[in-house]
């Protein structure tokens, strides 16, 4: 099939979440953005949804100027625009707040065991408001993480959590506690310190 | 909004059933530096500054007692240890201020100085609010009950979006017409250029669009499909033969963001203060390839051995940097003035720093000593990657917004000036050939060089037959003679055929008085070496009987 007749767009490093129907990330570090840019190039050529070359390419007319998309630009399917897995993806990133944290790199390995961790997750005991809350709290403690959910905004309102009332969170500290230390056995979180208060980071 | 002064009271109590504020983090502030130890602890300093609170808030005179204030603790990372640190609002009344300038009797105290609250780790720590003082516990400490005289709430802090400074653009004077000619756009690039020199700060898309439109006469459009392997182009259309006056248009990809359609935009409008002429040369040559075809062959030869595109490219980058980081804005002697943790910031980095937010998806940190040592390192990497030939758009621009600030040549040796001049030197061989020989000697000339040429440019670019693919669908001539090429005409859709219906009327671009036909009608009325051009997509250009 021909580039142009809507079947694909074409997506480059500089331009590639929007035409994938995916939310901005703002504030991303350029590395993590590059790599974030191959992971899901990966990702899409994994599932045949990819064409590389300059297809649809043509000669520059000699009363015009254009300016190409530089490198290699990636033509994908448009079928890839609603990927669930990329969405998924992308939303754990800015939940986590991965694309603008130094210490990781981000791979496609990495993101799809993200995302397998987190499908594991039940949503209607409020266990991934609490691993993302993890990222905010400070210090990330069980209290930590209450201060942030409690009273706030349900951040999956349409999970039909069991601390949802009138779409705030209710959230107690004795239930954040119990969470974390399911979630540590469970080998999503692992705990940083010995003594109370214990203070968690996410298993990446 | 006053960050330092103003808060917003959250519905929900947090989890210990106190009341919480939502408070922005603030910028600026002044700072009371501590070694943190025991002595002095966040419950330390609370006590401390509610004390200090209490002095203004029972002062005689009421221009101390009605303000009202933020204060935030925090800590920062030491050698080998941490600080403690308090901040308060950067201006204050100055009999206020003494009520609290003793916070530099602490045991403890290191220094006061002034400071960002993104600088250290912390949150609000009390609130004076005209004789109100509210002090902050975590979100599941439950309120004590001895001091009476404050509310103790928790707080929550919001950080502000930051997002670089785009200014409004100041017009140029007057209007252009949408016509232009080699001698109009001398005048439209003086008033370009000027525009250009005069930029303060970035701007916004939209209101460059809207200067481009009105003020330098070429149309602008968001309609390149997403699936386009452009960014953008700059167009030139059909050519009104009474002045040789073309209108000019810029093409953008309709799925870009405003700050890329920006960038995008000052990338074109560089094309045309520079490479107007080559366009412009081209248009008249496609204009004459309508009758005499082997002219557009012969030019086209010649752009393919005398002008290099990616110089082009270059130049159109080096300039489009002004449209981002202003020329007025010195950043080279703005870096000579600049001193970060011992050493002085090359302008190059300073350049990484301010291109990095007007970039779609950027950082816009804000720079602190404590992250100063990571953004060198981001800094450092993305300049060393720079090369010959960037893979992104980013990278093409920084580099050539740092050959710009360090006054590198960015067209050695003059190329794209002696490529001009070897094109229009063809250029008026091509029109000599035309005005001064009969058509069939004229097609003749032309059509040796033609061969001439076709020798020549195998090894440089093979030259497409037709110079404008995917811009019109072309109906190829139904019979040429052997060693000739087809002439053409150029069809648009008439009035009542808005979809471009091959049934449907078409006109003849050059010639509209000449009265419609369908593209069968057409075919039947010109000679069988006449291929046909479809162009459905030039509503954009404006009515030839327009000045």
């Amino acid at each position: 099939m021909a580039a142009g007749c809507g079947a694909y767009v074409t997506i480059s490093a500089d331009h590639f979440l929007g035409p994938l129907g995916l939310p901005e990330l703002q504030g991303a570090l350029p590395q993590r953005r590059r790599e974030l840019y191959d992971a899901i190039v990966e990702l899409l050529r994994k599932q045949d949804l990819v064409i590389e070359g300059t297809r649809g390419a043509s000669a520059g007319a000699g009363d015009e100027a254009d300016l190409r998309i530089p490198g290699t630009p990636v033509h994908v399917h448009i079928s890839a625009v609603t990927e669930p897995q990329l969405n998924e993806i992308v939303t754990l990133l800015a939940g986590l707040g991965l694309h603008h944290k130094g210490e990781y790199a981000i791979t496609l390995a990495g993101l799809q065991a993200l995302a397998r961790l987190f499908s594991v997750l039940k949503t209607k005991y409020g266990e991934r408001s609490v691993v993302e809350a993890l990222t905010d709290a400070t210090p990330p403690t069980a209290d930590g993480v209450t201060g942030v959910l409690h009273g706030a905004p349900c951040r999956h309102p349409g999970a039909n959590c069991r601390y949802m009332q009138d779409e705030t969170c209710t959230i107690s500290v004795a239930a954040v506690a119990t969470t974390l230390a399911d979630l540590e056995s469970r080998g999503v979180v692992r705990r940083l310190n010995a003594v109370h208060p214990h203070e968690y980071a996410i298993t990446i | 909004m006053d960050p330092w002064r103003e808060i917003e009271e959250r519905a929900a109590a947090d989890a210990a059933g106190k009341p919480v504020d939502v408070h922005t983090r603030p910028g600026q502030g002044v700072a009371f530096v501590y070694t943190l130890h025991e002595g002095v602890s966040r419950d330390a300093l609370l006590d401390a500054v509610l004390e200090r609170l209490r002095r203004i808030r029972d002062a005689s005179s009421k221009r101390v007692r009605e303000r009202r204030f933020n204060v935030w603790y925090g800590t920062a990372p030491d050698d080998g240890g941490k600080l403690a640190v308090l901040m308060l609002p950067d201006r204050f009344d100055y009999h206020a201020w003494q009520k609290l300038a003793d916070l530099n009797d602490l045991p403890g105290y290191r220094h006061q100085g002034g400071f960002q609250v993104a600088e250290i780790e912390g949150s609000p720590l009390v609130r004076y609010d005209h004789g109100t003082i509210t002090g902050y516990l975590g979100p599941t400490t439950a309120a004590p009950t001895d001091a009476g005289d404050v509310e103790w709430k928790s707080a929550i802090v919001e950080i502000p979006a930051r997002r670089v400074e785009r200014k409004w653009m100041v017009p140029p004077s007057g209007r252009a017409t949408q016509w232009h000619t080699g001698e109009n756009w001398q005048r439209n690039r003086e008033r370009m250029l000027k525009f250009v020199w005069q930029l303060r700060a970035t701007g916004t898309y939209p209101r460059l669009a809207e200067v481009t439109e009105k003020h330098f006469g070429i149309a602008v459009r968001e309609e390149l499909e997403p699936d386009d392997v452009r960014y953008g182009l700059l167009r030139l259309g059909f050519l009104r033969v009474s002045d040789f006056a073309v209108p000019v248009g810029v093409f953008l990809r309709r799925d870009l963001s405003d700050d890329l359609k920006y960038l995008v935009l000052a990338h074109e409008l560089s094309h045309y203060i520079f490479h107007f002429p080559l366009l412009y040369l081209g248009a008249l040559v496609d204009d004459i390839a309508r009758g005499v075809p082997e002219a557009a062959t012969v030019f086209e030869a010649a752009v393919a051995t005398n002008i290099d595109r990616d110089a082009l490219e270059r130049q159109a980058d080096y300039f489009t940097s002004n449209f981002l980081i202003p020329a007025r804005y010195d950043v080279d002697r703005l870096a000579a003035r600049y001193m970060e943790m011992g050493r002085q910031p090359s302008a190059a980095e300073l350049a990484w720093r301010f291109l990095q937010p007007l970039i779609p998806g950027g950082i816009d940190a804000v720079l602190t000593w404590t992250n100063l040592e990571q953004m060198s390192a981001l800094t450092a990497a993305d300049l060393e990657a720079l090369d010959d030939s960037p893979a992104t758009l980013y990278a093409r621009i920084l580099k050539a917004t740092v050959e710009r600030i360090e006054g590198l040549e960015h067209d050695p040796g003059d190329r794209i000036a002696n490529g001009f001049d070897a094109l229009q030197e063809t250029f008026d061989e091509i029109t000599e050939a035309v005005t001064s020989l009969s058509y069939a000697e004229a097609r003749e000339a032309l059509g040796a060089r033609t061969a001439e040429a076709g020798d020549r440019t195998t090894e440089v670019e093979s030259v497409p037959d037709d110079m404008r693919p995917g811009r019109y669908e072309l109906l190829a001539a139904v019979a040429v003679p052997t060693g000739q090429r087809a002439r053409s005409i150029h069809l648009v859709p008439a009035a009542g055929n808005p979809a471009g219906e091959r049934g449907g009327p078409w006109i003849d671009r050059h010639q509209p008085e000449l009265p419609p036909e369908t593209i069968a009608g057409w075919r039947d009325l010109v000679y069988e070496d006449v291929a046909l051009r479809l162009y459905r997509h030039e509503a954009w250009q404006p009515d030839a009987a327009r000045t």
